[in-house]
């Protein structure tokens, strides 16, 4: 196992990155809240009237690849911070599987009834919240992996993944229903299986490597960040137009609705390729715009800064208003989803300011972990 | 406050602009529908070979002569009686696609989907006609405006609107 020394010091980029990921998030839960599209759309098995829905939901697809790099980078960061700084290895582990259990019971206590608008208590019920814990908690064990190993692990999950999916079970069947669809299938239960995600959380944690500690300059970064980007991209295209192994949905042409459409819930070798080297894509652009217009991605900062509050409070405030209380609840369509998000962001940049503030100031354990 | 939001403003519009120019090349559909005689509105394909297709709602269609009974966009609801979809294909033989994926998707008068069909075709299977049907009898459904749209691969390719009326006045 190798010991890496970190520098302490916090990576603009990586909040301005998982900033974007959030703001395009919200413009996802604006739409799921204010679209009438909702009332037709099956995200299972998505379809489109015209382009601007299609372009509405596609963007909303990076935001758990990106979640979930993110989180992977940060756990290994987080980890060999610990160990720079002498924490015990366990200690250090430790720490995180503890965040890893609270984001789970986020999941189950405030996510679920949020997006009801707190109208029901619904524990019973995983999703990426929980997925992202999960993985966290998984990733813990091999955090200190060599990057290659880790990169194997999470390659050999992408390839049996798919032989799993194949197990058959019934929905009745409660205990395996949950089994199952907490790691391998997704469900009514949980939209999000543990093993795929928990691979792209892997590979963020081996991006981790180099973004964190080997590419000590943003051209590094910015250079085999693109180079690794477009070959994950090169390689789902081709996995893509072979129409076998690594697919799920057929498509018709290169570039089309059901060209990028492959299955989601849960992801395909073609998706998960294909949104790695987009989120790596994604993470070499925001470098390069901090060096050009630092200022804006400053925003973006603020909400990367505190994801979880930002997830939690935005979703909360949009099932009390709009679903409970019944404001424009599935009454517009792309403009009132943008017209959604920027009133949300008014609204929520503030408060993610704020939270930030308060966090860098407070030693209470809840607090901290949030 | 004002720059921040002038800001954010900025960011949004970038975004969509962004997204627009990437998406506009991604639909095989005109955006401009044609509305057909027989009121099935078709998005029509960008390229001339591409599939269309053309919809039929009736009551019944016959098992001698397959006439399609009690066709129009008006139907009663009554005990046992359906509305019958059957979607005319064209140009699907001239297709290289290993297959076509449809989606035939009956939504109600609330907007809602309530029944949703996966038809998968093989250009070799000589299939120019799908079909889809709902029972309309008054325990499952309301008057009201119901609309039939079909999708391939992913994108809508035809719909057609039709009115479920209660009452004992004849459809067409």
């Amino acid at each position: 196992m190798k010991s890496i020394q970190v520098k302490q010091q916090r990576f603009h980029f990586i909040d301005q990155y998982r900033g974007l990921v959030g703001v395009l998030m919200l413009l996802g839960h604006s739409s799921y809240y204010f679209n009438s599209i909702w009332k037709q759309l099956d995200p299972f098995d998505p379809l489109f009237a015209g382009w601007e829905q299609f372009a509405l939901r596609y963007l909303g697809y990076i935001c758990a690849p990106g979640f979930l790099m993110m989180n992977g980078a940060m756990v290994w960061w987080a980890y060999h911070r610990r160990i720079t700084k002498g924490t015990p290895d366990w200690t250090a582990r430790w720490h995180l599987i503890q965040r890893g259990l609270f984001l789970v019971l986020v999941q189950m206590i405030w996510v679920n009834a949020s997006w009801g608008g707190f109208s029901a208590f619904k524990p019973w019920h995983l999703g990426i919240i929980s997925c992202i814990g999960i993985s966290m908690i998984l990733l813990t064990l091999i955090v200190n992996f060599r990057w290659q190993y880790r990169l194997g692990i999470a390659l050999t999950i992408f390839v049996i993944h798919p032989f799993l999916l194949n197990i058959t079970y019934s929905p009745d069947d409660t205990l395996v229903k949950v089994l199952m669809q907490t790691f391998i299938d997704a469900g009514e239960f949980n939209k999000y299986p543990v093993l795929p995600w928990f691979a792209l959380a892997t590979l963020g944690s081996v991006m981790a490597t180099g973004w964190l500690s080997e590419w000590q300059s943003d051209k590094k970064r910015i250079l085999f960040g693109s180079l690794i980007a477009a070959a994950a991209i090169l390689i789902a295209v081709i996995l893509r137009m072979e129409r076998g192994f690594g697919n799920i949905n057929a498509f018709s042409d290169f570039g089309s609705y059901s060209f990028l459409l492959d299955q989601k819930y849960p992801p395909s070798i073609f998706h998960n390729l294909w949104f790695f080297g987009s989120v790596v894509l994604g993470v070499g652009v925001i470098i390069a715009l901090g060096r050009i217009i630092p200022k804006p991605l400053k925003i973006l900062g603020a909400v990367g800064k505190v994801p979880l509050f930002f997830y939690c409070i935005h979703i909360a405030l949009l099932g009390i208003f709009s679903k409970r209380i019944g404001l424009f609840y599935r009454e517009g369509e792309v403009i009132e989803s943008l017209i959604g998000m920027v009133i949300l962001l008014a609204v929520m940049l503030p408060l993610s300011k704020w939270f930030a503030n308060v966090k860098s100031k407070n030693k209470n354990y809840f607090i901290l972990m949030i | 406050m004002f720059m921040t939001i002038t800001k954010i403003m900025s960011m949004n519009i970038c975004i969509v602009f962004i997204v627009l120019l990437i998406s506009s090349g991604c639909s095989s559909r005109n955006e401009t529908p044609v509305v057909e005689e027989d009121s099935t509105i078709v998005y029509t394909p960008k390229d001339s070979s591409g599939i269309s297709a053309k919809i039929t709602l009736c009551r019944r269609v016959s098992k001698k002569t397959g006439k399609r009974i009690g066709a129009g966009t008006v139907f009663n609801i009554k005990d046992k009686a359906k509305v019958r979809a059957l979607v005319d294909l064209i140009n699907v033989e001239n297709q290289s696609y290993p297959e076509l994926i449809f989606h035939l998707d009956w939504i109600g008068p609330n907007d809602r989907s309530f029944f949703r069909k996966g038809i998968n075709v093989s250009p070799e299977d000589s299939v120019t006609t799908i079909r889809s049907a709902i029972s309309i009898s008054p325990e499952k459904r309301k008057a009201g405006r119901y609309t039939f749209r079909v999708y391939l691969f992913r994108e809508l390719i035809a719909e057609k609107n039709f009115n479920l009326v209660s009452g004992l006045s004849r459809s067409e």
